[in-house]
């Protein structure tokens, strides 16, 4: 008989605590909701190269996110569900993917895409009110929109970047001919990178030299580099990662070790891969160096999340989500037009690299909607490629 | 200066190296079996990247890489000819197609195993040497030294030995060699499997001068199709005169002219020579140019009739009240785009009906829409001025670079006009500061101000009243008489047919509905980009007419509505999605090769066959 009352008390006992521990799980779920925010990454096409490991790093930020107790707007808790849809490396592809994006999946915030396919993405986000953050920029204005903001970089915050870190260690540079890619953004790219080279103290020597997006071999450009004779240094602005090795390798060919400023993001074993290691000598690039020192410490908690085999860290379309969720988090609202507001007067926000400075209002046209932000740098001597640490953020122009 | 000029000449001879290491493969194909390998740059990719696993993963000597990479290639391309190629000898069509599958299958499998990495291979010889004031590498030299030997060996082989003389006959008549005894299949696999390998050797080669990506393959295409052209029909020892020419033009222009203006300058200079020249430089002039039997446009049996008036008015109404059921913006966005498509290839196809191929449709689309987007953006023209004139303007082009295309005929005119393709989206980047460049054209008017469903009936009317006017044109007696000179050009001649007046008139025609397609695709978008307006942009106007059935009028109706709209629904499948377009246009190359426009008939067969043996089993029975 006290066994049966004992079993009954126990099993009693074991239904309270069910029950308890299911209302309690489902009070939990119900008090997360969650926010919806779009991923516009290529996931085909040339640009995939590029943007299928920076989609990897979006999910991985906000699973981080998510994992710290994801954000919490007036009280109210959100964890972040990333919506990535594919942007097929084309504008058209671009505005299919906004559409279904802004349509389809209702979302109100956006993470890319890159500057290139920032018009098509702006086409529709902007109507719908849907606040949208590129990755890059290469400094066209119609990249960025009323509701088109700048995260990660841009042609000219590299440029910037880069001639900082050139004074360290190319003091005696102080004539540059001047090389970019011909990807319809030069009169504007151009217009804000002589701002930054009279504001430093460089002179350029004879115009800047272009080239087709579509060249393969760069030995033509490299001859035409080599023949100012009269610059102290290389100066290589707004070049993809193999066109800026092919045409260091083609110039070096040709016995120029001029130093070589390069405002081109790539990690030293890549360069080395297509330019070779006699070409890599006197030069800098920008650098994004997992576990270097001095890295801030969520640059290197984010590539640490990564699984799989080794691909570029770029770290672009990361840095956007972290800042377009600081501003979520200052604006304490998940209404676009408060983040936009929001945004627009602030002057620093949370990126991958550190504090961003809001900025770029002359450069771009528009208030407060790009960003400066730090980025580190590094060193190539007689084949052997150094991290040589960070350059502060500075305001674009 | 002197060192420009030093640098320079060293790289006209490179550079012109370069080009006839990758041509030389698709040269052996096309001028021997006739064979149009738009596979070629996937070809080449791949036997780039086997090299890299096999050096770089397993630590193979690059030369030995190369060697069993060429070995791999050249294995696939005796695959390939078996099971890709034999089945659709002498039908232009079939061989694009399959020929785009192979390639996109290639580069979405590498770009899932291999994207986002960069790799290059080893260098094949280190240092730089230098004499002088002459200083380049030693991999450069071994580019160099290695493409003028292989042209020699090919050359040697097609012309010295027996194998090679046998794919000369085989070329040439391949019933006459088959009665010979030339073991015609044996013979074109060798022949498909040296072009394969040597598109592994030049894909190693270029590999480790330049850099591995997926889509590397691409833009060598073009430079491939630009040499092999250019040099003749039947020629491969010309491609030495036409790799000298293009690697001079391509080497010299950059240091005189910035940007993306010398390219443009060098395919003008190119499309010119080849107004001058036809047949290219060292090829046949047969028939006036006309085309080896795989190039031909095949108009085979005709297809089921999908003409009953009642069957299109069904249609109609279904679409017409669609958005009513489906309030979804996104879908009536991808019906848009397909309207539109299917004014674009309906287009095309009219112009097919005259037995020309036009190779530029898609930079005529590409006219309109800037013509549109330019006026629009840059002079305030408003939107229903831009449409129609950007629509007149396309045709005026038309007419204007029809007249001396006139006298080219197949597959000259398909390559003339290829070239004219390649010349527009080299002339739009040039433009850079109008058109936006490689970035685009942005800010483009909008005809609508609103949601999507104006825009949705605007293109429904748009394309149905097009698509009247096109079937009208293509059942008259103009229609009839540009059959007959797809038929046979000189019977039309002989019955007083103007052949010149109605390819030019049909060319018009084709342009003026294209252009209004890219011209309300502009405004419809806001922004445009080159990129569906290249060569790939024409080959998937081609496709969509190809996959529905070319023969008949319902065709491009039926294939964009399957080719555009089956993966734009698969979105999820995000990098897998490739592989959907390339399984349609297999499944219709071998299970349904008049186009989709046969399913009908093909079920009512099958059905048939199916109560046939269901009869003949219960006969069986029965007795």
């Amino acid at each position: 008989m006290a066994c049966r009352r004992m079993a009954a008390i126990g099993i009693c006992i074991g239904l309270v605590i069910t029950l308890v521990a299911a209302f309690a799980g489902t009070g939990n779920a119900q008090q997360a909701k969650t926010l919806k925010i779009g991923s516009l990454k290529a996931m085909t096409g040339f640009y995939s190269f590029y943007d299928t490991a920076d989609a990897m790093d979006i999910r991985n930020v906000a699973k981080m996110i998510n994992d710290k107790g994801g954000l919490t707007i007036k009280g109210q808790k959100y964890n972040i569900e990333i919506v990535e849809e594919d942007l097929k490396s084309s504008l058209e592809g671009t505005t299919a993917a906004a559409t279904k994006l802004a349509y389809d999946k209702k979302v109100k915030f956006v993470v890319g895409p890159a500057g290139w396919f920032g018009p098509a993405a702006g086409a529709v986000f902007n109507p719908n009110k849907i606040l949208y953050v590129l990755e890059f920029s290469t400094g066209q204005p119609g990249e960025l929109g009323p509701y088109g903001f700048m995260g990660g970089i841009s042609s000219i915050t590299d440029a910037m970047l880069i001639l900082a870190a050139a004074k360290k260690e190319f003091p005696e540079a102080k004539k540059l001919v001047c090389v970019t890619a011909d990807d319809g953004s030069v009169p504007y790219l151009m217009k804000g990178v002589k701002k930054v080279l009279a504001r430093d103290g460089y002179t350029m020597v004879g115009d800047v030299i272009t080239y087709s997006q579509e060249m393969q071999d760069m030995s033509p450009i490299a001859a035409k580099l080599n023949a100012a004779s009269d610059a102290d240094a290389i100066f290589s602005i707004n070049m993809v990662g193999p066109a800026f090795a092919n045409t260091l390798k083609g110039v070096r060919e040709l016995g120029n070790k001029k130093p070589w400023i390069g405002a081109t993001v790539m990690e030293g074993p890549d360069l080395i891969t297509i330019a070779g290691k006699s070409a890599v000598t006197n030069l800098i690039t920008l650098i994004n160096k997992p576990n270097a020192p001095g890295n801030p410490p969520i640059f290197d908690e984010v590539y640490n999340m990564r699984t799989g085999q080794r691909q570029m860290y770029t770290a672009f379309g990361p840095s956007a989500l972290i800042s377009l969720v600081s501003v979520i988090k200052a604006a304490n609202s998940i209404d676009p037009d408060a983040v936009k507001a929001q945004w627009e007067k602030m002057d620093t926000v949370d990126s991958l690299y550190g504090k961003a400075i809001v900025s770029g209002d002359e450069s771009y046209g528009i208030k407060h909607h790009a960003l400066g932000v730090a980025t580190a740098y590094q060193k190539g001597m007689n084949g052997e490629v150094t991290f040589r640490g960070w350059v502060p953020a500075s305001p674009i122009p | 200066m002197e060192q420009v000029i030093i640098a320079t000449t060293i790289n006209v001879f490179i550079l012109s190296a370069m080009y006839i290491l990758t041509a030389t493969g698709f040269a052996l194909l096309f001028s021997m079996l006739g064979i149009l390998n738009f596979a070629h740059g996937a070809i080449y990719m791949m036997g780039g990247y086997i090299g890299f696993e096999l050096s770089v993963r397993f630590g193979l000597n690059p030369w030995l890489a190369t060697l069993f990479s060429m070995l791999a290639m050249g294995g696939l391309g005796v695959v390939l000819e078996k099971y890709f190629f034999r089945p659709f000898v002498g039908n232009f069509n079939k061989t694009v197609m399959v020929c785009i599958a192979i390639t996109i299958v290639a580069q979405t499998t590498i770009n899932i195993l291999e994207g986002g990495k960069i790799q290059s291979l080893p260098a094949f010889v280190e240092g730089i040497f230098k004499a002088g004031p002459i200083s380049v590498s030693y991999q450069r030299v071994v580019t160099f030294a290695l493409g003028v030997v292989l042209l020699g060996i090919v050359t040697w082989f097609v012309t010295r030995t027996k194998w090679g003389v046998q794919m000369q006959a085989i070329a040439q008549n391949m019933n006459g060699a088959l009665l010979q005894g030339i073991k015609v299949h044996k013979i074109s696999a060798l022949a498909v499997a040296l072009g394969c390998g040597v598109a592994a050797l030049a894909g190693c080669l270029m590999g480790a001068y330049l850099q591995l990506t997926p889509f590397m393959g691409d833009s060598m295409l073009t430079k491939v199709l630009i040499l092999v052209v250019l040099a003749g029909v039947g020629s491969i020892g010309g491609i030495f005169v036409t790799g000298l020419i293009l690697g001079g033009l391509d080497a010299i222009l950059p240091t005189v002219i910035g940007g993306a203006t010398s390219d443009a300058i060098a395919v003008c200079i190119v499309t010119f020579l080849l107004l001058v020249r036809p047949q290219g430089f060292f090829g046949h002039e047969s028939d006036g140019g006309e085309a080896p039997p795989s190039t031909r446009v095949v108009r085979g049996e005709r297809p089921s009739r999908w003409t009953a008036p009642s069957l299109w008015a069904g249609f109609l109404l279904v679409l017409c009240v669609l958005p009513l059921f489906f309030d979804s913006p996104y879908v009536l966005h991808v019906l848009t785009l397909t309207f539109i498509y299917v004014i674009a290839s309906s287009s095309l196809r009219t112009i097919t009906i005259s037995g020309q191929f036009p190779m530029a449709h898609g930079a005529f689309m590409g006219i309109g829409a800037y013509a549109a987007g330019v006026s629009s953006k840059w002079l305030g023209v408003p939107v229903w001025i831009t449409i129609p004139g950007a629509a007149l303007v396309t045709m005026g082009l038309g007419i204007l670079i029809g007249y001396p295309f006139a006298r080219l005929r197949a597959l000259y005119y398909a390559m003339g006009s290829l070239f004219f393709g390649i010349g527009v989206i080299q002339i739009i980047y040039a433009f850079g500061i109008w058109t936006g460049g490689s970035s685009g054209l942005y800010g483009i008017e909008p005809i609508f101000t609103s949601s999507k469903t104006p825009y949705y009936y605007f293109f429904l009317a748009m394309a149905t009243l097009c698509l009247l006017a096109l079937h009208r044109l293509e059942f008259s007696r103009i229609g009839s008489d540009l059959k007959a000179i797809a038929q046979s050009h000189l019977v039309a001649s002989s019955v007083g047919i103007g052949e010149a007046w109605y390819r030019i008139f049909v060319l018009g025609v084709g342009c003026f509905f294209v252009g209004l397609a890219g011209a309300g695709y502009a405004h419809y978008n806001m922004v445009i980009g080159s990129s569906n307006f290249t060569l790939m942009g024409t080959m998937w106007l081609l496709n969509y007419a190809l996959v529905g059935g070319i023969e008949s009028f319902a065709g491009p109706i039926i294939g964009t509505i399957v080719l555009f709209l089956i993966p734009e629904f698969f979105r999820d499948l995000k990098m897998y999605n490739p592989f959907i377009s390339a399984g349609i246009l297999l499944f219709v190359v071998y299970v349904m090769p008049q186009g989709l426009v046969a399913l009908p008939a093909v079920l009512k067969s099958r059905l048939a066959g199916l109560r046939g043996a269901k009869g003949s089993d219960a006969v069986s029975a029965s007795s």
